[in-house]
């Protein structure tokens, strides 16, 4: 598989659904014959602290509903928090871990932060200034507490937290478009069933609009258990530890 | 139980010109001498529809097609109007080369994405019809096998004394298909859950006890899972066996020609891929929770076809005039079913004792809740089990003058 813009072989691996030109940064699907490119875009770091440790840059859906069910508080709310833009959707693309789904969507989807976008894909890794690195031992306790490696046949495997060490720079993708809307159904109703008490799933009407595929920057740090571990380099993420 | 494939090809490497032989049930071969990896392709003839249509161009679209087909990468076909794409019956090997640069590549790694060593290009391969095939490793030999099979047959209870030494030498290792939908599903439900809960209740003389009480619980539970749901391809209980017990995440092997004993029997799979999937989706959307009622909301992201190849060994005996089977697994070594002539019939003087030995702890247990209020739940508890163990004891005894074992939680 070879980049359909400047002929470079393709990064990604046997679980991935897209692959990235480390080259031109173009995204590619597989389609039925052909190899189907379009532009990511990666999330400029907005946060003024001091976040030790290297800067790893995770792949998320933003997805734009077409419509969304009438009446409903959840979206409302939402979208007064995003007004005076769009309100939007989360779903993360570098885990099909249950949690690190569940909770970076839903924290994405409820803060609506503020991006400020360039095009194309990171190259290099960062690391932030910083007085003290997470602890090294920390870091291997919370990673094998995860549990073993993946599916032997190179399958996914849901049920296990990726650690710092299963990419260098930039994350895999492991959701594809149209997984991504299944997802962003899935990260919605965790809102909702948090939300409303006696919610019944069959009320929920997501139809989909467009999409596109963000890079945001990150820290792994163990300490970040509300959000999978992943400190977001964005101001809306300045919050407390665990 | 279908025989040996009869649609083997055997053709010759283009690599090294070695005489390769790929049967039917494998998508790849290793060419013995040089270590290529092989494919069979089905080339495609285009049949003219109007009167002269070139030949040159038949011959141009079929030599792409074969050659896309040969580098892992689906065909496209020719914008042509006046033909149309016929299958032949010809097949040949062709070798897994990279498209880019032609070096060899290699499946060993058991991936979906294959990386050329040489260019570093990586190629999306997939298998036959969609479905790739795998191999469960055969870890035991025959020896061990037979070793297995006579210690199965010394050990057991209620075998005839003549079975115990008798000699067990015939043995053939079969490789049965199970087919694996495996699915992606996320989800969420919601409902209400009765759940046992115990509290402390004391009565009127203030003595107190530990009661049981049934309440309803609400619960909302996330999935965010991988589904599995296995079917055998095959007649086992024709061949004796059972489905062997397994996770689908253990190590497996792509299923190459050239990598099973060929002195093995591979079955052909039954059943369609189609077939396996509608079943494994019903599966996978029921609701998993336990809930009487649940509201659910559960879609399947992704999901994929596998064949598995397991190995077993089946070792027959003569006994009694009579010829028995004992099914050895071949990848643990463990007995997978067995059969054997009885040493007596079902109702033993021995099995007798057992049975009122059970029903005298079952009554004493009834007695002693009755006596003591306190402990009245945990020993009415007690006295079911042990009478269900009871019927076992008698159900699981030898019947017909034949003892038979299938490994347990297994279908």
């Amino acid at each position: 598989m070879l980049c359909t813009r400047c002929g470079i072989p393709l990064s990604g691996g046997d679980e991935a659904a897209l692959f990235v030109c480390p080259g031109c940064g173009l995204v590619h699907e597989v389609g039925e014959k052909t190899l189907a490119p379009f532009a990511a875009s990666t999330v400029a770091a907005s946060t003024e602290l001091a976040v030790s440790g290297s800067v790893q840059y995770l792949a998320v859906w933003r997805l734009l509903p077409a419509a969304m069910t009438e009446d409903d508080p959840v979206w409302e709310h939402i979208l007064r928090v995003a007004a005076p833009g769009p309100a939007y959707l989360y779903v993360p693309a570098f885990s099909l871990a249950r949690p690190v789904v569940q909770r970076i969507g839903m924290r994405l989807t409820e803060v609506q932060p503020v991006l400020e976008l360039t095009a194309g894909v990171p190259a290099e890794r960062g690391q932030r200034p910083a007085l003290a690195e997470a602890r090294a031992e920390v870091t291997r306790l919370s990673a094998a507490a995860a549990g073993p490696s993946g599916d032997p046949r190179g399958g996914s495997a849901p049920d296990e937290v990726n650690g710092e060490q299963d990419f260098d720079v930039v994350s895999p993708i492991l959701v594809g478009r149209r997984e991504a809307w299944g997802l962003a159904q899935f990260v919605y109703l965790a809102i909702e069933a948090r939300e409303i008490h006696d919610l019944q799933p069959a009320d929920l009407r997501l139809k989909p609009g467009g999409e596109e595929l963000l890079f945001f920057p990150a820290v792994w740090d163990p300490r970040y258990i509300h959000e999978s571990n992943w400190r977001l380099l964005l101001r809306e993420f300045d919050g407390l530890v665990a | 139980m279908s025989e040996a494939p009869t649609n083997s090809l055997s053709a010759t490497c283009p690599q090294c010109g070695a005489p390769v032989t790929l049967p039917d049930y494998a998508d790849l071969a290793l060419c013995p001498f040089c270590g290529s990896n092989l494919r069979r392709t089905r080339p495609i003839a285009f049949e003219p529809r109007l009167a002269g249509t070139s030949a040159g161009t038949s011959a141009g679209a079929m030599a792409a097609t074969a050659g896309a087909a040969a580098a892992g990468v689906a065909p496209v076909k020719p914008a042509a109007s006046g033909s149309h794409p016929v299958e032949v019956d010809e097949q040949a090997l062709h070798s897994l080369t990279c498209p880019q640069c032609a070096g060899p590549l290699s499946v060993q790694a058991g991936r979906r994405i294959l990386l050329c060593s040489r260019c570093g290009v990586r190629v999306l391969w997939s298998g036959q019809g969609g479905v790739s095939r795998w191999l469960f490793p055969q870890n035991v030999s025959q020896i061990q096998a037979l070793g297995a099979a006579a210690k199965w047959l010394s050990d057991y209870p209620g075998i005839s004394r003549e079975a115990r030494d008798v000699p067990v030498r015939q043995s053939r290792l079969v490789h049965i298909p199970i087919w694996e939908h495996k699915v992606l599903v996320a989800g969420w439900e919601f409902g209400t859950k009765l759940r046992t809960k115990s509290y402390l209740a004391s009565d009127d003389e203030g003595n107190e006890r530990l009661e049981l009480a049934l309440t309803e619980e609400r619960f909302e539970d996330p999935h965010l899972q991988e589904r599995r749901f296995f079917q055998a391809a095959c007649d086992l209980p024709t061949l004796g066996a059972t489905r062997p017990r397994f996770s689908g995440r253990e190590l497996l092997l792509p299923l190459v020609a050239g990598e099973v004993d060929p002195a093995s029997l591979v079955m052909e799979p039954q059943g369609t891929a189609a077939a396996i999937a509608e079943q494994g989706r019903r599966v996978a959307l029921l609701p998993a929770s336990g809930a009487a009622d649940p509201h659910t909301w559960i879609v399947i992201l992704r999901e994929s076809v596998t064949l598995l190849y397991y190995p077993l060994w089946l070792v027959d005996y003569q006994a009694d005039g009579h010829s028995y089977r004992v099914v050895v697994n071949a990848h643990d070594g463990s007995v997978n079913s067995a059969t054997a002539p009885a040493r007596e019939g079902r109702f033993t003087p021995l099995l007798g004792l057992k049975v009122a030995a059970l029903v005298v702890v079952a009554i004493l247990a009834l007695w002693l809740g009755s006596a003591w209020s306190g402990i009245r739940v945990p020993t009415i508890f007690l006295a079911v089990i042990v009478c269900v163990a009871a019927v076992l004891l008698v159900l699981r005894s030898p019947a017909g003058g034949k003892v038979e074992y299938h490994e347990p939680f297994s279908s």
